[in-house]
Order: C-alpha cells, then structure tokens, then sequence
C-alpha cells in the first residue's frame, strides 16, 4: 500500500471511530488512552473481541476504557472501500488508541 | 512521579532508535503487522442513550419513571422512552438488542417492582450492554416500601456509574430555604427535599428569618443561621431526630459555619470594628481559632475535601477576590484575576475545581476554577445567578437564580453542557446539596 493510500485509510477509519465514540470530558487526573487490539475480516466485521490492552489502575478511568470499548463495537463492521481490499493483510490487525479530550 | 514521565519520551526515543520495534506513538506506522491508529475526541461530546424499559410489576412504572426523569437532568445519560421495542420485553431475558441497536441506544434498562406476600417491596434491575448483548450490571434490592423513592436514585446511581466510570449523585437531599407570601412579608423556612424535588419537609415554621444551610459531611445536621430579634444565631439541626442546638450568637455574620470534612470543625467569617477575619471552631469544645488578622473583609470560608486548605474571598487587594490558603491560617494565595468580584467559593468533593458567584458588567454568573487558579470558566450568567452547591460527584453545581418574582434552584453541569429547573413547591433560595446518603 503507497504512503498516500495508507494515510488515507487511517484518516478514514479515524473518523468512523470517532463517529462511534461517546465519553464524558475528563475533569483532571491522569491522561489516559484506552489502547484496543482489534481484528477484522476482508469484510470490515470484527474478526473477535476487541481486547484492552490497557486496563486503567484509576478506577474513575474505567468508564472511559468502556467507551472505547463500546466505540468498537458500535463501529463494527467498519466501512472499507474497495481499493483497500488486496491490502487485507496490512489492515486485519490494529491497535487503536482512544485520546479523550481534556479540558483545560 | 514527576521524573519518570519527562524521562518516558526519551526512552521511548532510545527504544525506537535500538529495536526499531517500539509502537509508535504517531499513527500508521507498521510493527509487527500490526498498525497503530489514533482516534482523537476533540469536541464531539454526545450523551450516551440508555433506553429504559418501563418496568413490570404493580410498582414498576413509578420506578422506571423516576429513573427517566433522573437521567433526564444528568446531561451526560440521554434516556430514550422504548416505544413498541420494550412492549413485549420479558425483564428477565435479554431484549431484543437489533431494536434497540435501531434506537441508536448503547444500554438497555429493564427490571421490575412490586409487593411481596410479606409487604416489602421487591425492585430489580438489569442493565444490558446493547454493543455486546450481555449483562453489564444487576441488582435486586427488598425494602420497606416508604422507600421505593430511595431503590429508583439507588438503581439510577449504580447506572450512572456504570455507564460513566464516575460517582452517583441521585441518592441526595438538598437544603434550602423555602420563600413563601408576598414579597413585603416573605415567610422564610428552612426545608429539605429530595435530590429530585420529592418528600419535601420544613423543619422550621418561618417565625425567624434563616438562611445558608449547609449539610455536615454525613449528611445527618444542617448549620444555618436564623435572624430573630437579636444577633444573629448559628444553629445545628439534627434532621433524624429534629433536636437543635445553639452553636452561638454572631453579630455582622452573613453566611453560616461551613463544616469540616471530618465534621469536627466549622469555619466562619467574624465581624469586629468593620473588618472580618476567619475562624475555625472546634463543634465540642466550642473554643475558636483566628485564622486570618487582615484589615479586610475576609469571608465565606470553605474546606477543601481533605481539610488541609480553605478558599474563601477577601477584598484584601481592592476587590472581592477568591484566596486559597492552609487550614491552620498563614499566607493566602490569590486565585482569581477575572473582571468583576468574586464569592461564594466552594470547593468541589473531588477537590479538583472551586465554584463561585462572580458579578462582572452587571451580570451575575457562575462559574468554576482550579485551586490554582487556573482553567476558569463560567457555566452560567445573567441577570442573577447565585450560592453554588456541589453535587457529592463533583460533576454539577446547583444555585438559586432571581427572576419574575423570586428565586428559584437550578443545576447545571460543570461544562456548562446543561441546565435544568429544580423543582421546588415555592420560592427557593440558598440550596445546599448532601453527600450520597448510601
């Protein structure tokens, strides 16, 4: 996959995650990004459940580890054009990382 | 702590240089075969939609309806009626989640409530995961059934900290002072009610004038200030048992005593040769401490959650500004800079922001900012808006706003996403909101 074919699939799915995510705006504490492994098949469905890799040790943390979660799955199956397909192999398996927004 | 992170992007650096195998922060970089995106939540807050099944059983509806109605007023859960999709829904199998998924729902609440043969009513819930299809939290809960108000803020708490990995407020009481009669001859009493405006009761009968309850940390006494003929008296108010007690007489105090987080002290503002000057009083001893010896007026004092700082405000440097200072006394910081004059501080249960009233280019607003005095904002301004309160999660304020005719309680969330009315059975002034009762 060319460098511009690459960015523009991340870019794609970028914005479909987002589309699925809900959270609460956190108020202070520790930064914190929620990393799910994810996997798929050639038809963008979940290949499996989607594993935290992360799991927050702050427990006021942990709803936001659930939303990514669920982003994952509300996201499922992904949308993927057609001119990714015989590129299968180099978007099967992801991590995605969840950055929350931070006030202030 | 501190040392370890500024040090974490160098090794990272070293990592990535050494193995070349380190997951990279940026995105799309292949290790590994697997490849790293980054999904930035920028601005797009949206509620999550919890459908609410009404309930089964002869007391369901009333149940279900109190926990709508609380998620009504969070901001942060959007609930959403079921329509025909919960008609048929058995409340102890999981629902039909492709309906719900059509509902753009991410959880499902069903359960039901009713007499047991023994009296005591029976209420049970089961939160479904709408994503999964699974069980994400459940409990049956067996009371007397004068409490069935109490089970519906229970259930709606164990939600709402399930759902936002936060803690509940529905399960509160707030205090405040209830104005009724014509404006000339307002008849000021000192109630308490429900979180939700429900099982109001008046526990003094308007004879004296009273104003600025505050709730002691376990919520069982209220401090408040009455007016008769004299000075102004503090007084505590044992809710359970309806005893009061005279804390003492305080001539030129304008706010009442604010407790301690270990419920052992109060601190205040007294009056003397027109400057005010802060005090902490020990409740069983009764015996006083100067805390500040300025020629200003320092007042309305408050304890930080862990009883080690205060906030108050002070005209010390020109205007009524925000201070931040040991509990013991000592040096204050200013922590405001904004236009306008700023009251009322309070500090927030979970320690992270201060609320206050600021009257700036004849508005009143209220707003929030950090013990350090940075991340201002205000939530709300107009006309009249005052007296913020903290729910015990941190995650609203309440306050009393003036308008048409009186003043009324409102709350809103500390982003500022929503406010909503508070129902109150006349005019409401001065609210005071309790820690979760549990």
């Amino acid at each position: 996959m060319s460098p511009s074919l690459s960015d523009s699939l991340n870019a794609l799915l970028q914005e479909q995650y987002k589309q699925c995510w809900s959270y609460l705006p956190l108020t202070g504490g520790e930064k914190y990004i929620a990393k799910i492994r994810v996997s798929y098949r050639p038809d963008g469905s979940l290949a499996g459940q989607p594993a935290l890799l992360n799991p927050p040790s702050d427990p006021s943390l942990r709803g936001l580890a659930e939303s990514a979660l669920r982003a994952v799955r509300r996201c499922n199956p992904l949308r993927i054009p057609a001119q990714y397909q015989p590129y299968y192999d180099q978007w099967k398996d992801w991590v995605v990382g969840f950055d929350p927004e931070i006030l202030n | 702590m501190t040392s370890s992170k500024s040090f974490a992007p160098t090794r990272r650096a070293a990592a990535a240089l050494l193995g070349g195998l380190a997951l990279s922060p940026l995105f799309g970089r292949i290790s590994r075969g697997e490849r790293y995106l980054d999904v930035h939540g920028g601005g797009n807050f949206t509620p999550v939609n919890i459908v609410i099944i009404p309930f089964a059983g002869d007391s369901g509806a009333a149940m279900s309806g109190i926990i709508f109605n609380n998620f009504k007023r969070s901001v942060f859960i959007n609930p959403v009626d079921a329509g025909a999709a919960g008609a048929a829904a058995n409340p102890d199998a999981a629902p039909n989640m492709a309906a719900f998924k059509a509902l753009n729902a991410q959880y499902v609440v069903a359960g039901r409530a009713g007499r047991g043969p023994d009296g005591r009513m029976k209420t049970e819930f089961r939160l479904w995961d709408v994503g999964t299809g699974t069980q994400a939290a459940g409990q049956q809960y067996v009371t007397d059934p004068n409490n069935s108000r109490r089970v519906a803020h229970i259930i709606s708490d164990s939600i709402f900290t399930k759902v936002t990995g936060e803690g509940g407020f529905f399960d509160t009481r707030i205090a405040f002072v209830d104005e009724s009669g014509p404006r000339e001859n307002r008849r000021k009493r000192l109630a308490i009610m429900d979180q939700d405006g429900a099982n109001v009761r008046y526990l003094t009968r308007g004879e004296d004038l009273v104003v600025t309850p505050r709730f002691s940390p376990n919520s069982q006494e209220l401090a408040y200030m009455s007016f008769g003929a004299e000075d102004p008296r503090v007084f505590l108010f044992n809710i359970d048992t309806g005893q009061r007690e005279v804390v003492g007489n305080f001539p030129g105090m304008t706010f009442s005593p604010r407790f301690s987080p270990d419920g052992q002290r109060v601190v205040m503002s007294l009056e003397n040769n027109g400057v005010a000057n802060l005090y902490s009083m020990d409740l069983r001893s009764r015996t006083t401490t100067r805390l500040t010896d300025s020629s200003a007026i320092d007042t309305s004092p408050c304890y930080s959650p862990d009883g080690t700082r205060i906030c108050f405000e002070s005209d010390r440097g020109g205007t009524q500004q925000i201070y931040v200072m040991g509990s013991g006394g000592g040096g204050a910081t200013r922590i405001s800079f904004g236009d306008g004059r700023y009251s009322t501080p309070v500090w927030s249960p979970k320690g992270d922001y201060i609320a206050f009233t600021r009257q700036a280019n004849g508005k009143f607003g209220i707003g929030v900012i950090k013990p350090d005095g940075s991340g201002e904002r205000i939530l709300v301004e107009g006309f009249h808006n005052e007296g913020p309160t903290w729910a015990p999660n941190g995650l609203y304020v309440m306050f009393f706003r003036n308008a048409s005719g009186g003043p009324k309680l409102f709350m809103i969330d500390i982003f500022g996403r929503g406010e909503s009315p508070v129902a109150t059975p006349n005019f409401a002034s001065d609210p005071s909101w309790s820690s979760l009762l549990g």
